[in-house]
């Protein structure tokens, strides 16, 4: 059975009268990378927040690595990383004397965690240049090093790789999935870039408005943005009775007019064809299907997926 | 509280403004005393005395000092690193309390020491400055210690309430040196004895043993404000 490292039920948080999450219940499982999809406002960031304890709820319960009661959670928090938002650092130190501030916050006993942390994110020859110096791709990599410098068992990043160049992207990347592989730490990340998710994700979690929209496997989200045949027909019924004969033909009835065929169209010529013989008109033939990002879209507008 | 607490002290002491403002408040000392001495007040406890009457100005820097342990804080959106990793809130409010005093009494050491010591070396000891005179002076400058406690813990209290430090500072100003003139236009000066302006005054010209007034009255003025200030970043939003 998968371990919860978060869950949370029915949480909401209000400012006045606005609802910034409403009644959202989110599950993560430990060797998750979940990521939270949603446009701008829709309440990723305030829901990290609440998580990462930056913010209180206004109601509902969070469970974190198991605990309830705010003191475990407190405690529990320590074996988190997280990077929400930019990353906060002060401007007159280095990258290194910023980690090190940090190492003696914590407790850290090992002091050679701060140069491991550095050379993990590629900022090991920063020497003295001060955080105020950095570039925003530098920033977000000390970010990034700040929430793996206590070797966490949860990451939470929000937006990590905005002002990142593409191999900065790519490196970012790589650095998650090691993580996630060698370490089985668990992430929670949001980002716009839906590309990159979709190259990492396991879970996703959309969400819309505050409240969780959608919540997926990969294997899910795969099987429903998979490429198909879309048949428009006269008689859809009919068309169904005429496409059970064919061999190895896998379809849906979408509607009184469409059927979606997700295997076996490899000849589609061959099923139109079975369909006139039996007297079924069809008016449209095309391949479709969906990536994340058409997925996204498609979901934020509300409409019917295949 | 005490990792947090040599945290603040880590990167404080790497900041070399911290360094320059210890160094000006030494020059000012140095450049006083040099004045007194070519003005004809060229003794130890006169200048001693003269430092008693103007223990109401170190309360200006306070601010600055609050600014760097949390006013920082606020600006380079750095307490979400902490809050985050599971940091209690109230300990951390107090981590800042704590911070900050310390840091004040490094710099009043420091400024004392280079008062004290320098007007010592280049000064006249005259009969009055007798180890009497020392006893009082340091019991005196004890007291008003505890004053600028009560007056840090009120500047943390607003720079924890109002994040931006220009209105905290504002502020902190107001509450300090205006709330008599308020009593005044209410018609309640009696309430004057518990603020602690009213007490550095009282320091300078009261007799040792009725120190204890200002000493309970920053203990109280401490003790609220820290409560009030706890409560309050326990409930607010970190960004």
């Amino acid at each position: 059975m998968n371990e919860t490292v978060i869950q949370t039920r029915d949480i909401c948080k209000t400012y006045g009268k606005f609802s910034a999450v409403s009644n959202l219940n989110l599950q993560v499982s430990r060797g998750d990378i979940y990521a939270l999809v949603g446009q701008n406002g829709a309440g990723k960031t305030t829901l990290l927040k609440l998580i990462c304890g930056l913010t209180p709820a206004s109601s509902g319960e969070l469970e974190f690595f198991g605990y309830r009661e705010e003191r475990q959670i407190g405690r529990a928090r320590s074996k988190m990383g997280c990077m929400i938002e930019t990353p906060g650092f002060f401007p007159y130190l280095s990258a290194k004397e910023n980690l090190e501030c940090y190492r003696i916050q914590r407790g850290i006993k090992d002091a050679g965690c701060v140069d491991r942390a550095l050379q993990f994110v590629g900022l090991a020859d920063t020497g003295r240049k001060k955080f105020k110096n950095f570039s925003l791709g530098m920033k977000q990599r000390l970010g990034l090093a700040l929430a793996v410098l206590n070797d966490p068992d949860l990451l939470i990043l929000d937006e990590p790789i905005n002002g990142l160049d593409p191999m900065g992207i790519k490196e970012f990347r790589e650095i998650l999935m090691k993580l996630n592989r060698e370490k089985k730490t668990t992430v929670l990340i949001s980002s716009h870039i839906l590309g990159e998710l979709s190259q990492i994700a396991t879970v996703y979690g959309f969400i819309r408005g505050g409240e969780l929209m959608e919540h997926l496997s990969a294997q899910e989200l795969q099987e429903k943005c998979r490429k198909y045949l879309l048949l428009n027909v006269d008689d859809a019924q009919k068309a169904a009775a005429v496409l059970k004969n064919q061999p190895g033909c896998a379809f849906s009835v979408e509607d009184q007019n469409t059927l979606h065929v997700r295997q076996g169209y490899e000849k589609p010529e061959l099923l139109v064809q079975a369909l006139v013989k039996n007297g079924v008109m069809v008016s449209q033939v095309y391949r479709s299907g969906m990536n994340l990002e058409q997925y996204f879209v498609s979901l934020m507008e509300g409409k019917k997926h295949a | 509280m005490l990792k947090l607490i040599h945290a603040d002290l880590y990167r404080i002491f790497h900041r070399f403004y911290f360094y320059t403002m210890m160094a000006a408040l030494s020059g000012l000392c140095i450049l006083l005393v040099t004045v007194m001495k070519s003005n004809g007040f060229g003794t130890v406890s006169v200048a001693w005395k003269f430092f008693l009457s103007i223990l109401i100005y170190p309360v200006f820097l306070l601010p600055m000092l609050t600014g760097i342990v949390a006013g920082e804080e606020n600006r380079n959106h750095t307490l979400k690193n902490t809050v985050s990793f599971g940091v209690s809130r109230p300990v951390l409010y107090l981590s800042k309390t704590f911070s900050t005093i310390l840091l004040g009494v490094v710099l009043m050491a420091v400024v004392l020491g280079v008062y004290c010591g320098f007007s010592f070396l280049t000064m006249t000891r005259d009969s009055a400055f007798s180890s009497g005179f020392i006893q009082d002076f340091a019991a005196r400058v004890a007291s008003v210690c505890l004053v600028y406690m009560a007056a840090i813990a009120i500047s943390i209290f607003f720079t924890a309430i109002f994040r931006r430090n220009s209105l905290s500072i504002f502020l902190f100003y107001g509450v300090f040196f205006f709330t008599d003139s308020l009593f005044k236009l209410l018609h309640q000066t009696d309430l004057n004895i518990f603020l602690l302006k009213t007490q550095i005054f009282r320091i300078e010209s009261v007799p040792v043993v009725q120190l204890f007034q200002p000493v309970l009255i920053s203990l109280g003025t401490l003790a609220v404000f820290t409560v009030l200030g706890m409560a309050w970043f326990r409930r607010s939003d970190i960004s």
